[in-house]
């Protein structure tokens, strides 16, 4: 038997029924949460923001035109979500410095990938990968990542991050380049 | 690397992403140069080492986040009813003076939705949705806003009107400039206020087999097995029997369907449709109903409800849109139809033409003269002395009235002069109504039986409401199947309304020559060709909540005669 379509589900969601849309979940949440995880560089803040994603998406369901994707449309969310996130963090980050002034003291680490027999425990190619994508800017990554790890067309993109066609390739395309530059800095030429 | 062809072009030939002529290029390109194929080995090289990455899976506990979370809110619509409440105001005056001023749409037709009762199961189910609204801060906030202008509240509206305007925001506009000619905002405020109780017992009265035969289903002989299986079917009335007829239509009904009467284009001016909506929480439906309507760019001509309506009011919406939006309206009531208990569709009521049950009251009361409010009087000055109504936009009472007539007051012999009577005696027609109701309710619990609406033509019909008697004796209407997406299609040549169903057939109930057309998805439930598609429909919404008693058993006992 044929699943139901991303639309059937959306259709039997807005008429209230909500195990409809546990199955959209079901059904994205991984592709979304990987995304996330290469587009944000944290497993973290992927969960979050996935999370966010989904309840947001469930919100405005009725505001689903279909014209796009529905997949499309919830990480256009999720990106959205993000952004909001990276806003909080930003006060979060201004408020640790403050901190830092008013007492002198360094605020403590917790997150163990930040640890350097963590750091042991992963591939060092992927760990400097990540470190490589985590320098770029959040246009280029994003784009290079729905491509890449999603496996987005640029049309696909083009909606997802709302530029026109020849900028998602223009951004692809220096996102590479910028990417490689920086790999083959940390990477041992072979390994690249 | 050759200047002509930028690494862009690779990047994207490599992706997949190149046109044909693109393509063409760098193959050229690559059969040639060596810098071409290096960029294309790095840009394939890296594309691998990002692949190389593991697919990450969501932890396991993700998605039992996401539906607990989602589990707390409200459904989508419900949601969409928070981001855009509707205005309640604060009323009866307000409509009044609404209506004195609104303007008429010659062609309109409209519709009567009244709520009725719900089976306990259903009202069970009802009411824990209810509460569980009634509990959160969305119904607070819809609450604590409902005397805000609707100026304002439009421009809380946020995402409901951008999601109503998207796609169609000019022909929307244009539609609510041919509707409201004076101008965008709506030009009869919406107000609200009780209406009166007998209507409410008109209309739980009509819910009763005796008392429905506008249904053209037999609900007295509903089989209780086919009416129990689900919510849904619960609210379909189950045909008895279709019996012999000629039309293809009816015989093509099956048992376990709903079957409405619409009227056809024969009368198309002055038709009003009936249909009746069942809900537990009165007010909340009634702020559903609006948010439905908000979200299909429909302003309320009037609402009548006075503040927070008491479990035993009515709720009453007049409204007058296009019948596109009065059809994506109706699509919506019935893909939320767990909002409300049910909605069954009634005979319509003619309003403006001669003879017909509102245009008489309407003359009735204009001739009482000094029995009418001092709205009333305007109305009719401006409408002078032998000007017939039918241009006119039927008051909000008028309807009511001519729905309470219909539900019954004939019984009491000269129902159209017994409304003026009680107009002139109590210098207000709604207290007319309200004692010609009660004289209705005495009379059936008397044993009376009424005269049913389709009398006038001098075949009352039975409480079987046989559908090939209804066919028979009303041959002005056409029936068309209820259950399962209903939706209310534009037909507008026909200046009627076309009611399709999903997946089976449409049904244009206002052609004379009962055409059918296979529709697979409310949009396919389109204008037919070269109809116009914008013009105005009226629709008046009834909202009533669930009585205390099973539609089945509705039904008065039959007293003995004293």
């Amino acid at each position: 038997m044929n699943a139901p379509s991303d639309q059937t589900l959306i259709d039997q969601c807005l008429a209230g029924r909500r195990d409809a849309f546990g199955q959209l979940v079901e059904r994205y949440q991984h592709r979304l949460y990987h995304g996330l995880w290469h587009a944000l560089g944290s497993a973290e803040d992927a969960q979050d923001v996935a999370q966010e994603a989904f309840v947001n998406a469930f919100e405005k369901l009725s505001s689903f035109k279909g014209q796009a994707a529905f997949y499309s449309w919830l990480f256009r969310i999720a990106l959205n979500a993000a952004t909001s996130a990276r806003r909080k963090t930003r006060r979060m980050t201004a408020s640790v410095e403050s901190r830092r002034e008013d007492c002198g003291l360094e605020p403590t680490d917790e997150n163990p990938a930040s640890e350097p027999s963590y750091a042991m425990d992963v591939s060092d190619r992927q760990r400097l990968v990540r470190q490589a994508l985590s320098e770029m800017s959040d246009e280029f990554r994003t784009a290079l990542v729905l491509k890449e790890m999603d496996g987005m067309s640029y049309e696909e993109i083009a909606e997802v991050v709302e530029v026109p066609l020849g900028t998602v390739r223009s951004r692809i395309h220096r996102a590479r380049l910028e990417l490689r530059s920086k790999l083959s800095l940390l990477l041992k030429p072979e390994l690249l | 690397m050759n200047s002509q062809v930028p690494d862009e072009l690779i990047s994207a030939y490599f992706d997949g992403e190149a046109s044909p002529e693109e393509r063409a290029v760098v193959e050229r390109l690559l059969a040639s140069s060596e810098d071409a194929q290096r960029e294309l080995s790095e840009t394939a090289k890296l594309s691998a080492l990002l692949h190389s990455f593991p697919r990450e899976s969501a932890p396991a506990e993700l998605i039992g986040n996401v539906l607990r979370q989602t589990e707390r809110m409200a459904t989508p619509v419900q949601a969409a009813a928070v981001a855009a409440p509707v205005p309640v105001r604060n009323v009866w005056r307000d409509w009044k003076a609404g209506f004195v001023g609104a303007a008429v749409t010659a062609t309109a037709m409209g519709l009567v939705i009244a709520l009725t009762s719900p089976s306990a199961e259903q009202a069970a189910k009802h009411l824990a949705m209810s509460t569980a609204a009634s509990d959160s801060a969305s119904v607070s906030s819809l609450e604590a806003k409902k005397d805000m202008p609707l100026a304002a509240m439009d421009d809380q509206s946020g995402d409901l009107d951008r999601h109503a305007k998207a796609g169609s925001a000019g022909t929307e506009l244009a539609e609510a400039e041919a509707i409201h000619p004076a101008g965008k905002a709506d030009p009869s405020p919406s107000a609200r206020m009780v209406a009166p109780r007998a209507m409410k017992a008109a209309a739980l009265k009509s819910q009763s087999p005796a008392m429905s035969p506008e249904l053209v289903v037999d609900a007295a002989a509903l089989p209780a097995p086919v009416a129990t299986k689900a919510p849904a079917e619960e609210q379909s009335l189950v045909l008895n029997e279709l019996g012999q007829t000629n039309d293809e239509f009816l015989q093509s009904v099956s048992k376990g369907e709903v079957v409405a009467l619409m009227p056809k284009a024969a009368d198309p001016n002055s038709n009003v449709a009936v249909v009746y909506l069942e809900v537990v929480d009165i007010n909340r439906s009634a702020d559903q109903i609006q948010v439905l309507l908000k979200k299909n760019s429909i302003a309320p001509r009037s609402v009548k409800k006075d503040g927070e309506a008491s479990p035993d009011d009515l709720v009453v919406i007049y409204l007058e849109a296009p019948g596109e939006k009065l059809a994506n309206t109706l699509k919506d009531v019935d893909r939320h139809r767990d909002l409300f208990v049910k909605w069954s569709p009634q005979a319509p009521l003619q309003l403006a033409a001669n003879g017909d049950e509102a245009t008489q009251v309407l003359r009735k009361k204009e001739s009482a003269g000094r029995g009418a409010s001092a709205d009333k009087e305007k109305q009719s000055d401006a409408k002078g002395a032998g000007e017939k109504p039918d241009a006119e936009m039927p008051d909000v009472d008028i309807v009511l009235e001519a729905l309470a007539q219909r539900n019954g007051y004939q019984n009491a012999g000269g129902a159209n002069q017994g409304v003026a009577d009680l107009t002139s005696q109590n210098g207000n027609g709604r207290d007319g109504i309200e004692k010609l109701q009660r004289q209705q309710i005495a009379n059936s619990a008397r044993g009376m039986t009424r005269n049913e609406p389709y009398s006038r033509n001098g075949n009352p019909m039975g409480n079987g409401g046989q559908l090939r008697e209804l066919a028979r004796v009303e041959p002005g209407y056409d029936f068309v199947r209820m259950n399962n997406s209903i939706t209310l299609g534009n037909s507008v040549a026909s200046n009627g309304l076309n009611l399709a169903q999903s997946n089976t057939a449409t049904l244009n109930p206002f052609r004379g020559d009962s055409q059918r057309r296979a529709v697979t998805n409310y949009d396919d439930a389109k204008p037919a060709s070269g109809e116009t598609g914008n013009r105005a429909l009226r629709m008046l919404f009834v909202l009533h909540p669930q009585s205390e008693v099973a539609p089945a058993a509705a039904a008065p006992a039959p007293a003995k005669p004293e």
